[in-house]
């Protein structure tokens, strides 16, 4: 008898005692005898659901396989059954194209979530997989257009190491031990951690701290219901500074949405708008249009030349953190030569032109050529041309200006530049709408009230734009403020979220997410498991945004409103599923009145929220049913240009009061306009209803006077007079837009350099790193060096370096409550860390200065990111090499995807020997192991770009 | 009757209690069970190893491995034909198992190209093969082909994850598995059916 006989024959005995009696009955998890309707009970049945193996007769469709088999499709025995549909790869490019891999697809529309832009997408759906993304030409907003992220949705839909399983820390917080739990499990446990949070009567100590969200209503419906006012975000890590110096002109809106497709002069100070904006395609493709179709020059200030500076017509590298003083001297010179428009800083601004000349006389071209190292025949050219282009020009600028520690200051000089030529709300010019979200037609069910629990951690008393207009948050200072004992956490809940790779200051975040005592009970929901849900003791698995409902949209560069909607389009894998679905689950565990807002279920919630979109006449579809058909919906109102002079109605003026002196308009002690050439019309949304240049409140503010006053005559009333809680936390704000240099800036030694960071198109920070399309593009972040600082410091292209970055002591002087004497002290400095990195040097990049990208350096977030094709743990090693056992997908004997054979040519096999590491391998580095925690003291923001550093060469 | 279809409810018993292992983590009713003779013997006469005792440190390190070996969250081996095949979720492989479902009345929330999945439906096709069944030559082709189409891709799998596991368990698991796999193999290979007696 051959083995294989005796081994079979054993097999045949296990399988006879298996299928016998009631053993029988506690195996066969797989077949449900009926799919169960309510996805939570999905998980319970399957638990429970068995099959006795030899009691049910055959239900065999044998006719159906006959007519399969009997197809013109020869099986021959082992090969793919008939009809189905082959992926990208090379044995289906063997046949390429496949005439029918688009037969009988269906499209559906949908908005993307791999950045903050959300376009407008296109799933084509065939037998259940998403088989291509494409972008929606019905979206207003992106009009088609979708950038590789987008493309890369398929990698991140069906990424092999996506969370599918909700999971429980097993060994300790950080060790990677986990087993599977159920969701019934999972909610019962977060239920009875949250109900206690809630009954010990601080309710604040449970805080949602979430990454990129687009579901605002659904977290909101959640910490409302439950009391908590922590919602905390990284908005300070992205653009406090200027959102904040856009409200102090505005009140009415953060952010500014420049007309670039109308404008003859866009004048860019530090946005890599091409690569890596907020508004990313549909503010690049505008830009290109502006200038393909209307002239427009693009100018752009930069410290790097990333790809918009390499695509302007002119670039300048100015020293960091120094935009502001250019953009003043850029005011200067257009006062100077008479360009300014006289007619609207008297009718539309607060100041005259006289405080103006004032104000600016200091700040000459040659002052600034001095601090930035820009020509001042350049800022005195540049500004003129700006002006004669006016009003059909803009400025635009974003992290490059506003990630300092003067980057308030940086971006109200910037925005200066617009008042002065007038193209403020123009066609072309400098813009805003109402609308940063959804078109206010579709009204969000019902909502529970806000509750009024305060924490430091969601509201830090030391930075008074932070929160008054808007909740911007200060978000590098939690972990700090944790370690420092200023908070705790009771319930700790991370959504999309990686903040020890984006965080600044890694070690810290992972020392207090570590901390227990800190954080008593972490519970992370996302799609993968990244260096957050490393310290969890709760995974949930995420569904991601081709899986889930919301209605979505953003400040539109069309100027006027528009909803679209995000809308499953295959069912969730595994057990993932969406906060819209077990959070009302959760909700009715917790229960205290927590449940009676969520009556509906997902799709009744979203028939309502979306039941004002109007019908089309050609479809005769309205509400849900028109989005679902068409993706989104923008209405025919006028874009909001000039919206300062739009007429105020008969309605509006009833029971209105006109203070005579004045011409402020107030209804109910609110203001609500103000009279121009004997009309009433709109003005701007400030207490003085004009473009404030001078803002009285932010001085106000910064000194927690009282603002009512202010407040009540912008008509902006949710703005926040200062909480009680802030007194004593004075600051001094000036009313005018000024420039001042950080200390250690002025005082740069010559063997330290201006660490400053920047994205990639292809990458949004913590959260694409893990898609095989994106990474194979970009994957490493070595330093950029300008060659002449390489030579001075005997470097060349590929040599290392090892880097030490120092804390701030401007931060030091003006900040002194961040108290950050745990820090050690080198040379007068407080050293935060330091790290070896290689060089790879560029002309691109400002002598003074040192770049690195953000994006790489995951040590979790799934073997792609860690750039790994095998588990082996010494890849230096060829044994080990040999041996090591393949991870996800990648063995060669069947992984047939090209992408990856052809690409995974960038794992770094010098084992951490800088000698023996080839350029472009691996998977690059955390830059935020260096960036000190650096908060602009005005508003919070994260100073990115400001980090003091000195370099040696390794070896 | 073709000699592949001999035993046919005894080895869909085997493909039954595999499919088991692979879809779950053991729990104590599971493990009490197969932990009492005279299902042990052969279990362990079949080359498994038996854990010993069922008791909940014993679970907790038999649910970790498993955990670690197949669901994650890092650097595991996720037991899907289409990971293996395509390196992604929901590759052919899904929509292949999608047609032998509907075939084999197989309703399932679970992803179906999963090993355990995959192995069950193919207890269910060789259950179907009783001494009264109607069409046995087209059981055994419909058989043949699943078989082929969806039982061979596991080597890499299993050469992975035995480097990795931690318990004798679900080595011996996953070993077995592989072992029986290969005399089905051998078994199937040797079955071609004449599609001209195929009715």
């Amino acid at each position: 008898m051959s083995d294989l006989d005796t081994s079979r024959r054993r097999f045949i005995e296990l399988g006879m005692l298996a299928s016998a009696g009631a053993f029988a009955g506690i195996i066969g998890l797989g077949r449900q005898e009926k799919a169960p309707t309510d996805s939570l009970k999905v998980d319970v049945d399957r638990q429970s659901s068995t099959k006795d193996a030899g009691a049910q007769p055959s239900q065999l469709d044998i006719e159906k396989w006959l007519k399969l088999r009997g197809k013109p499709y020869d099986l021959g025995g082992f090969k793919e059954m008939p009809g189905v549909c082959k992926l990208p790869g090379p044995n289906a490019k063997r046949n390429w194209p496949d005439r029918n891999k688009y037969k009988d697809v269906k499209r559906v529309p949908s908005m993307c979530q791999l950045c903050s832009t959300v376009c407008g997408i296109v799933g084509y759906v065939k037998d259940g997989r998403v088989i291509k993304i494409e972008g929606n030409p019905n979206d207003p907003n992106s009009r088609g257009y979708l950038c590789a992220r987008g493309q890369a949705g398929l990698n991140h839909l069906y990424h092999p190491e996506r969370l599918l399983y909700p999971m429980r820390r097993v060994g300790k917080r950080g060790e990677g031990k986990w087993k599977r739990i159920s969701w019934d499990e999972a909610l019962d446990e977060i239920a009875e951690r949250l109900k206690a949070v809630r009954e010990s009567g601080k309710p604040e100590e449970f805080a949602f701290h979430q990454g990129r969200q687009r579901s605002k209503d659904a977290l909101a419906r959640f910490l409302k219901a439950f009391g908590t006012n922590s919602q905390l975000s990284h908005r300070a890590l992205c653009s406090g500074n200027r959102r904040a110096a856009n409200l102090t002109y505005l009140w009415e809106s953060d952010w500014d949405l420049n007309d670039v497709e109308h404008s003859k002069y866009i004048l860019n100070f530090g946005s890599n708008a091409f690569e890596a904006h907020q508004g990313h395609v549909p503010f690049a493709s505008r830009i290109q249009n502006g200038r393909f179709n209307n002239g427009a020059k693009l100018i752009t200030f930069d410290v790097r030349m990333s790809n918009t500076a390499g695509g302007s017509d002119e670039w300048f590298a100015p020293f960091p953190g120094t935009d502001g003083a250019v953009a003043l001297a850029m005011c200067h010179s257009i006062l100077a030569e008479n360009l300014h428009d006289a007619e609207f800083i008297s009718e539309w601004t607060n100041v005259t032109v006289d405080e103006l000349h004032d104000h600016l006389r200091p700040y000459t071209p040659q002052w600034a050529e001095q601090i930035s190292g820009v020509p001042a025949a350049d800022i005195k050219r540049i500004a003129i041309e700006f002006a004669q282009a006016a009003p059909a020009c803009t400025t635009m600028c974003n992290r490059g200006s506003s990630a300092h520690i003067n980057g308030f200051y940086n971006d109200r000089a910037i925005n200066l530049l617009n008042a002065l030529v007038g193209s403020v709300g123009k066609k072309g010019g400098w813009c805003w709408s109402l609308w940063g979200g959804l078109d206010p037609l579709v009204k969000t069910p019902p909502m529970p009230p806000s509750p009024k629990t305060w924490s430091v951690l969601e509201d830090p008393p030391e930075y008074p734009l932070a929160n008054v207009w808007r909740r911007m948050r200060v978000g590098e200072i939690i972990y700090l403020y944790l370690l420092q004992g200023r908070a705790k956490l009771q319930a700790y809940m991370t959504y999309n979220l990686d903040s020890p790779l984006t965080w600044p200051e890694e070690s810290l975040t992972q020392k207090v997410l570590t901390d227990e005592d800190r954080i008593n009970f972490h519970v992370c929901i996302n799609c993968f498991y990244n260096e957050t849900a490393h310290y969890a003791d709760i995974v949930l698995p995420w569904a991601t945004y081709m899986e889930r409902w919301d209605l979505d949209a953003r400040a539109s560069y069309n100027l006027r409103p528009y909803v679209g909607l995000r809308t499953p389009m295959v069912e969730p894998l595994g057990e993932s599923k969406d906060v819209r679905e077990f959070f009302p689950e959760l909700a009715r565990r917790i229960g205290g009145g927590m449940e009676k807002w969520y009556e509906d279920s997902v799709e009744e919630y979203m028939e309502k929220w979306a039941s004002n979109v109007p019908k089309n006449p050609k479809t005769g579809k309205s509400g849900l049913e028109r989005l679902l058909d068409e993706g989104a919906y923008e209405g025919d109102r006028e874009p909001f240009y000039e919206p300062y002079n739009i007429q105020l109605s008969d309605d509006d003026m009833k029971g209105a009061t006109v203070d005579q002196s004045s011409g402020l308009i107030t209804k109910d002690g609110v203001g609500i306009g103000v009279i121009k050439g004997g009309k009433p019309v709109r003005g701007f949304a400030t207490p003085s209803r004009r473009f404030e240049i001078r803002s009285l409140f932010v001085e106000k503010i910064g000194k927690n006077q009282d603002c009512s006053d202010l407040i009540a005559a912008s008509g902006v009333t949710k703005t926040k007079n200062r909480h009680s809680s802030h007194q004593s936390h004075d600051l001094d704000i000036n009313q005018l837009p000024i420039w001042f240099q950080p200390q250690e800036h002025q005082e740069l030694a010559d063997d330290e350099l201006i660490m400053t960071s920047f994205k990639w198109n292809v990458h949004n920070h913590g959260r694409t790193m893990n898609l095989k399309w994106l990474a194979e593009i970009v994957h490493s972040n070595p330093a950029w060096l300008n060659p002449q600082t390489a030579e001075r410091f005997g470097l060349k292209d590929g040599d290392w370096i090892e880097v030490t970055s120092y804390y701030s002591q401007e931060l030091d002087k003006q900040s002194p409550h961040l108290n950050r004497a745990d820090l050690p002290t080198e040379n007068g400095r407080r050293v935060v860390a330091t790290m070896r990195v290689p060089v790879v040097l560029m002309e691109g990049i400002h002598p003074r200065a040192l770049a690195m990208s953000n994006s790489c350096g995951h040590w979790q977030y799934t073997n792609v990111a860690q750039a790994r094709r095998t588990n082996g743990e010494a890849l230096s090693n060829e044994s080990a090499k040999e041996s090591g056992t393949h991870i996800v997908g990648s063995a060669p004997a069947t992984y047939r995807d090209a992408d990856w054979e052809r690409n995974m040519w960038w794992e770094d096999a010098s084992d951490g020997d800088p000698t023996q590491w080839k350029p472009n391998t691996g998977n690059g580095w955390n830059q935020n192991r260096l960036i000190p925690i650096s908060p602009d003291p005005i508003s919070g923001q994260q100073a990115f770009h400001d980090t003091v550093v000195a370099i040696k060469k390794v070896g | 009757m073709n000699v592949a279809a001999e035993h046919s409810t005894a080895i869909a018993g085997t493909y039954r209690l595999l499919a088991r292992l692979w879809l779950r983590e053991v729990d104590t009713p599971f493990l009490d069970s197969l932990m009492q003779a005279p299902l042990s013997n052969a279990f362990t006469a079949a080359g498994g190893s038996l854990p010993e005792d069922a008791s909940p440190s014993t679970l907790e390190e038999l649910s970790v491995d498993y955990c670690r070996l197949f669901l994650g969250p890092a650097r595991h081996f996720p037991p899907f034909q289409s990971v293996w095949e395509r390196g992604q979720f929901q590759g052919e492989a899904v929509q292949s198992m999608n047609q032998y479902l509907s075939i084999a009345n197989y309703e399932t929330e679970l992803m179906p190209d999963h090993l355990g999945v995959q192995l069950d439906v193919m207890a269910e096709i060789l259950e179907a093969l009783t001494p009264d069944a109607q069409n046995p030559n087209a059981i055994v082709d419909l058989a043949r082909c699943y078989f082929g189409t969806h039982l061979p891709w596991t080597d890499p799998l299993f050469d992975s994850a035995i480097e990795q596991t931690t318990t004798d368990f679900y080595r011996s698991v996953i070993e077995m598995t592989r072992d029986f796999l290969k005399s089905e193999h051998a078994v199937w290979r040797a079955s071609a059916v004449n599609l001209d007696t195929v009715p």
